[in-house]
């Protein structure tokens, strides 16, 4: 089996934890909890003909403070770039968190996602401008997160 | 190897590390007894470590290093397992072999965790608060020694400052660079802190109003009102001005004469009525007379100053405020304007007169006492045949 590292950055309270527990668990709460240091969640999927085995570094969200460690990134395939699409200043740092993943990834791929859609108005989310890599998820109502992994595996193996 | 040994077993005992011994195939070949606490009772030797381990997959060319160079080493810190949190670290056993200790930061890392979601939920707070002070209007706090403190976006905007910082920096005199025209904050403070009132800053209004918090700080509120003074303007262009002529009207025109009498000042009115102008009405109808009125307007308009004021009183009579009390002049003034009148051709009308009445303020007088003498004078110039200027 193919084991494949994928990283979930972002700023803190942009939704990482709660986007893998729905992808993981099918479960959601609404509560925050911080998230501090790694916590590792394994899930299979096929791509094409092959069975990859995902191994997904919940990493702890960045702040003005204080920087994600280089250790976490190291040997990472893939990543997500999660931002929440109704905060301006998470959506501004996406552009900083793609940059540092490709610094010690050159060859890894990513995709981005504007999450917590379920804040939008249905005219918010007609006009929402987002970079082309980006997917608007809701880990709360479950919408696009498969399709989120689903798509990055795909970029990482195929 | 001795050495490690016997410091492993010392550090065991202690409960904080365990250990696990890979080779390079990635295979346990030794584990510490209490290893299970974070990977389950299922570990046994001969088990892939990256099914319990999944943290090293990526790593594979860093362990590399390390079982061939005694000297490398590699630490991942604060790796959450089974409800603990452990330091991952890989030594150089063997040229064969990989040492990963496992360190128990559970207790530790549980209290920054306790420190890192009362900092974030701390810092979404202030970021809401901020966004809250943002969407106001002006806002600027100075401390009780007249030092800036906070001011928020829509301020540093209208400034043009890029941050607070920028505004904070200038320390020793950083109420001037915001070209607020007053002298001081406590000046400011005292101006405002009972009501809100205007200050102008360049071409803005501003409804400024101070208030004390605590004993410490003073907070400055500016709320722009330009464009509802400019709206009043108009609006009170257009409570003031005959719509016809474009004139003031005679209301607006008292008021006028009311201050300049009561400051005083030496004024002499001029009342104008167009001769025989219901026979233009009747003859030619009102469009036509209104036209009249209009050109009538606009010809006598050029041959004032600025500071003269005109009037229409209603119908086809006006009303001219000439700041001055040389009769004489204003005399000269009024006939030339006559003559002007008498050799116009008016559009769709033809010949036109007017017939003035004169009069100089005198001390004591009112709008009443005024308007009375200059009326006079009218009838006596209509009476003595119209198209003449008569003084009262």
């Amino acid at each position: 089996m193919i084991r494949k590292k994928i990283l979930l950055l972002g700023d803190f309270n942009v939704g990482k934890t709660s986007l893998i527990r729905r992808y993981i668990d099918n479960t959601f709460d609404d509560k925050y909890l911080t998230t501090i240091g790694v916590k590792i969640s394994k899930k299979c999927l096929p791509v094409g003909s092959l069975e990859c085995e995902l191994i997904i570094w919940d990493v702890e969200g960045a702040t003005p403070q204080k920087r994600i460690p280089e250790q976490y990134l190291v040997g990472a395939s893939g990543a997500i770039i999660v931002a929440d699409c109704n905060r301006e200043e998470t959506m501004a740092n996406l552009e900083g968190h793609i940059e540092r993943f490709k610094a010690v990834n050159p060859d890894g791929k990513y995709v981005v996602a504007y999450n917590k859609s379920d804040l939008l108005t249905p005219q918010q989310l007609e006009h929402f401008h987002m970079i082309p890599e980006g997917v608007l998820t809701s880990a709360k109502k479950g919408e696009h997160v498969n399709q989120l992994f689903g798509t990055l595996a795909k970029e990482i193996l195929l | 190897m001795k050495n490690i040994q016997i410091i492993l077993n010392a550090i065991l005992s202690q409960d904080v590390f365990e250990y696990i011994l890979i080779d390079k195939a990635y295979q346990i070949t030794d584990l510490s007894e209490n290893v299970t606490r974070y990977f389950g009772e299922t570990v046994h030797r001969g088990d892939d470590i990256r099914d319990y381990l999944p943290e090293i997959v990526g790593y594979e060319d860093r362990i590399e290093t390390v079982l061939e160079d005694e000297k490398s080493r590699y630490v991942l810190e604060t790796v959450y397992k089974n409800d603990y949190y452990i330091d991952i670290h890989l030594e150089h056993y063997s040229k064969d072999k990989v040492l990963i200790l496992l360190h128990n930061t559970t207790e530790i890392t549980l209290s920054k965790l306790e420190l890192l979601q009362y900092s974030n939920e701390n810092q979404l707070l202030f970021n809401t608060i901020k966004k809250i002070l943002d969407s106001q209007n002006n806002l600027l706090v100075v401390t009780s020694n007249n030092k800036i403190e906070y001011a928020n976006k829509k301020f540093l905007e209208y400034f043009s400052l890029k941050s607070l910082d920028e505004l904070k920096e200038r320390n020793e005199n950083n109420f001037s660079i915001t070209s607020l025209p007053v002298s001081s904050f406590d000046a400011l403070y005292e101006y405002a802190k009972e009501e809100e009132k205007e200050l102008t800053i360049g071409e803005d209004t501003f409804l400024v109003k101070a208030t004390l918090l605590e004993k410490t700080y003073k907070l400055f509120t500016f709320s722009k009102i330009t464009k509802l003074c400019d709206i009043n303007r108009v609006l009170e262009e257009k409570i003031n001005r005959d719509p016809l002529t474009g004139l003031y009207r005679k209301s607006f025109f008292d008021e006028k004469l009311a201050e300049a009498l009561e400051y005083d000042q030496s004024v002499t009115l001029v009342i104008a009525d167009i001769d025989n102008f219901k026979t233009i009405n009747d003859r030619y109808g009102h469009l036509v007379g209104d036209r009249a009125l209009r050109e009538f307007a606009d010809l006598v308009s050029s041959q004032l100053r600025d500071n003269d004021l005109f009037a229409r009183w209603g119908g086809e009579e006006f009303l001219i405020l000439f700041n001055c009390s040389k009769q004489e002049k204003i005399v000269e003034k009024i006939e030339s304007i006559r003559e002007m009148v008498d050799t116009h051709v008016f559009d769709g009308v033809g010949h036109l007169t007017v017939s003035f009445g004169v009069a100089t303020s005198k001390e004591n007088d009112t709008v009443y006492s005024l308007l009375e003498r200059a009326d006079k004078a009218l009838y006596l110039a209509k009476k003595k045949g119209k198209n003449m200027v008569i003084v009262g």
